[in-house]
């Protein structure tokens, strides 16, 4: 998804269309009200441009991952480089272990700088999943 | 990306190397109940070590009392002449009794110095400097020919010294009463050579549980001792015996009559030695006048018969030998009977079991004579009996059967013994308790006050068992935060606090245990992420019933407690093994 949102807040409701149509979330509204506290805790953006708002809730059912990305970043905390890559992960409160899975291997993957230049260019969503998941 | 190929294939087999490690440290990281059986080793060598010394310090005033370095008092008196089998006992009553007085009059007793009630009702903590002087008093006793045994004071020292090294540890309430049991089991595996016998001893009289949380430290302290021992006083058993012979189903009913026989005697000898202590407490004189009219009774029986001197170890011998006949023998087990009740009556420190063991062989030896006189069978030996009457009386004494049984069977080493020994336990046990009567050691817990207590016991809390500071992380903690205080710390559960204390959940080890290296995540996720909300807790003022019924739905090894006034803070945690210890000292 592409991401006009200049700060998170703004994402966030870019992002909820996406949310609302997925048969994972059964509460959108809840689902991301979490994801909006957990990151008003500390914030998930990192110095690599990158960020992984998350939220381990009810209102999700199974895991749960959309993507966004920005040309002209995102502001998600005033201190904090602004993100021009974000996954949106959703996880029911127990699958803690698939949720920390998801997370290691998303921030192996975005840790290349190569990786990050190569899915700032895809120019299909099966261009950046291929680029994501390992291939050129 | 062929330029980094080679770079991040030695990072990642460096980072594997270093998960393989922390998972093997993890693995390795003793906990909880491996501490407690490695102080429980300690305990038991400083047990053993502690009964070396007394043992050493019994020989030499032994020697300065009786001017003879025979291993038996009994021997020893037999030299003596009469006026002389009268002044040591006296004189020895007295500066036992002197000790005594030193101690109540010049050392503040604010704590207990008896092990039980340390351990059964007590914070286990038992006075050191009371103990020795108990200790001395029960040296000068026992060097000096009174009918009372020295398991009592290798007991009192093991346990002392194991109460000792649990505060110097800090160990928590519940594990300071496991360790000076632990003490107790060294003290007596020690004293008869008998590892098993002294972890059953705790478990069946003491603790009155073997349930493995709290058998497993017994074992380990009581084989310590037993080790340590066995490098300075050899591996024999303590008895020798002459090899005991099958027996067939007719002298087996013969056993079942002496096992009621002995069943029926243990009442009449608690009750004789209860009536004179009791006698005793009336004394008008000061403690030091009672202990030597104690020892004056036993110098005046010993000036016909010195076999009365001493705890009865070399009479137990001469029993199982056969080297007394049977009428001189029934008048040895009257003035012995006497001359223990004297000693234990007037308040002299030792121990009644070996001076039990004598009266049990003696009844035994007499039953085997009269069963061998009245069926004719030529399969009844009076010294098998003694053998077994020893283990029969001892059941019915202590109602501690199963270690009556291992006990026997320890100190004589022949298995032969096994199945007659087990019949007759039983068979005792279950007559004397038909009497309604308390055991030996049930009976002095309830004078000190233990079914007193007992209703305090069943309103136990958790306030009373928990501990404080339980290992807690903040809500906003990062991963790599959390990894090395698991890495650090011996649990499974770290507890998720905010700013203001209040529990928020927990993180188990096992949900994160296959990322702890992972660098990816040591920023990215933070504690609230990961922490399970829906755990079980429990309240200060909950009862020692919930924390079980909590512990029946939940598979860890500890519990968070947490305020009931709304706030949710996090005030302690209870281990499972905390709560056992807690439940095994209620009477069952």
């Amino acid at each position: 998804m592409s991401v006009q949102a200049p700060t998170f807040d703004l994402c966030l409701s870019e992002f909820d269309a996406i949310v609302r149509t997925h048969d994972a979330v059964s509460d959108p509204h809840v689902f991301l009200e979490r994801v909006r506290s957990r990151e008003a805790a500390v914030s998930t953006a990192t110095a690599d441009h990158v960020a992984f708002p998350h939220a381990r809730t009810p209102a999700v059912s199974r895991l749960f991952l959309a993507i966004g990305r920005s040309a002209t970043g995102i502001l998600f905390q005033p201190d904090l480089p602004t993100v021009n890559l974000v996954f949106l992960i959703g996880t029911p409160p127990n699958a803690i272990a698939e949720y920390l899975g998801c997370v290691a291997w998303l921030a192996r993957r975005i840790r290349n700088p190569e990786t990050r230049r190569i899915l700032m260019l895809a120019e299909t969503p099966e261009a950046f999943l291929k680029a994501i998941a390992g291939g050129s | 990306m062929p330029a980094n190929s080679g770079k991040p294939s030695f990072l990642s087999s460096g980072r594997q190397r270093l998960r393989w490690w922390l998972q093997l440290v993890e693995w390795l990281r003793p906990k909880e109940l491996q501490i407690t059986l490695v102080l429980a080793g300690l305990t038991g060598f400083l047990g053993a070590l502690g009964s070396l010394a007394f043992r050493r310090a019994t020989e030499v005033m032994h020697w300065v009392f009786t001017g003879s370095w025979d291993a038996g008092l009994s021997e020893s008196f037999a030299h003596l002449p009469w006026w002389q089998r009268i002044v040591v006992p006296t004189a020895g009553g007295a500066a036992a009794g002197l000790v005594l007085m030193f101690a109540a009059r010049f050392l503040k007793q604010s704590r207990t110095t008896d092990y039980m009630e340390a351990v059964v009702i007590g914070d286990g903590i038992l006075s050191t400097r009371q103990s020795l002087l108990k200790s001395l008093s029960a040296l000068f006793s026992i060097s000096s020919g009174a009918s009372i045994g020295r398991e009592g004071p290798l007991v009192q020292l093991a346990a002392m010294f194991a109460s000792a090294l649990g505060r110097i540890m800090r160990v928590s309430s519940p594990r300071l009463r496991l360790l000076v049991a632990c003490g107790a089991a060294a003290g007596i595996a020690a004293a008869y050579n008998a590892p098993i016998a002294g972890a059953l001893f705790v478990a069946e009289v003491v603790m009155a549980t073997t349930s493995m949380e709290i058998f497993g430290p017994l074992v380990c302290s009581s084989v310590v001792a037993t080790l340590t021992i066995r490098q300075f006083v050899g591996a024999d058993p303590l008895y020798s015996v002459t090899h005991f012979a099958a027996i067939s189903p007719t002298e087996t009913l013969v056993l079942v009559g002496l096992g009621c026989v002995c069943g029926l005697l243990s009442p009449v000898y608690l009750l004789i030695l209860r009536g004179v202590e009791s006698w005793f407490s009336h004394w008008p004189g000061p403690v030091f006048t009672r202990l030597a009219a104690g020892g004056l009774v036993v110098g005046v029986l010993a000036v016909w018969y010195p076999q009365v001197c001493g705890n009865g170890y070399s009479s137990v011998n001469a029993v199982l030998h056969g080297l007394w006949p049977w009428e001189e023998l029934a008048i040895i087990l009257i003035v012995k009977t006497v001359a223990t009740s004297a000693t234990f009556g007037s308040g002299a420190v030792g121990g009644v079991f070996t001076p039990t063991l004598f009266i049990g062989s003696s009844i035994g030896f007499l039953f085997g004579a009269l069963a061998q006189a009245v069926t004719k069978l030529s399969g009844i030996q009076p010294e098998a009996f003694a053998l077994i009457g020893m283990g029969a009386f001892l059941a019915a004494t202590t109602r501690a059967p199963i270690m009556a049984i291992i006990l026997i069977f320890e100190i004589t080493l022949d298995y032969e013994v096994i199945l007659p020994l087990m019949l007759a336990c039983v068979v005792a046990y279950y007559t004397a308790r038909s009497f309604q009567m308390p055991g030996i050691y049930s009976e002095e817990l309830r004078r000190k006050g233990r079914w007193e207590f007992d209703s305090e016991l069943r309103r136990m809390r958790v306030g009373d068992i928990m501990k404080h500071n339980p290992p807690s992380v903040h809500l906003d903690a990062a991963f790599d935060e959390i990894c090395s205080r698991f890495t650090l710390l011996p649990h499974n559960y770290l507890y998720v606090i905010d700013e203001k204390g209040r529990f928020h959940g927990v993180i188990s080890l096992h949900d994160i245990k296959r990322f702890l290296t992972n660098p990816d995540l040591a920023t990215v996720v933070i504690a609230r992420d990961i922490m399970r909300e829906d755990f079980p807790s429990l309240g200060p003022d909950d009862f020692l019933t919930t924390v079980f019924e909590r512990f029946a739905r939940h598979d860890g090894e500890r519990l968070p407690v947490l305020s009931r006034d709304g706030s949710k803070l996090l005030v302690g945690s209870v281990s499972k093994a905390d709560a056992l210890l807690a439940f095994a000292e209620q009477p069952k």
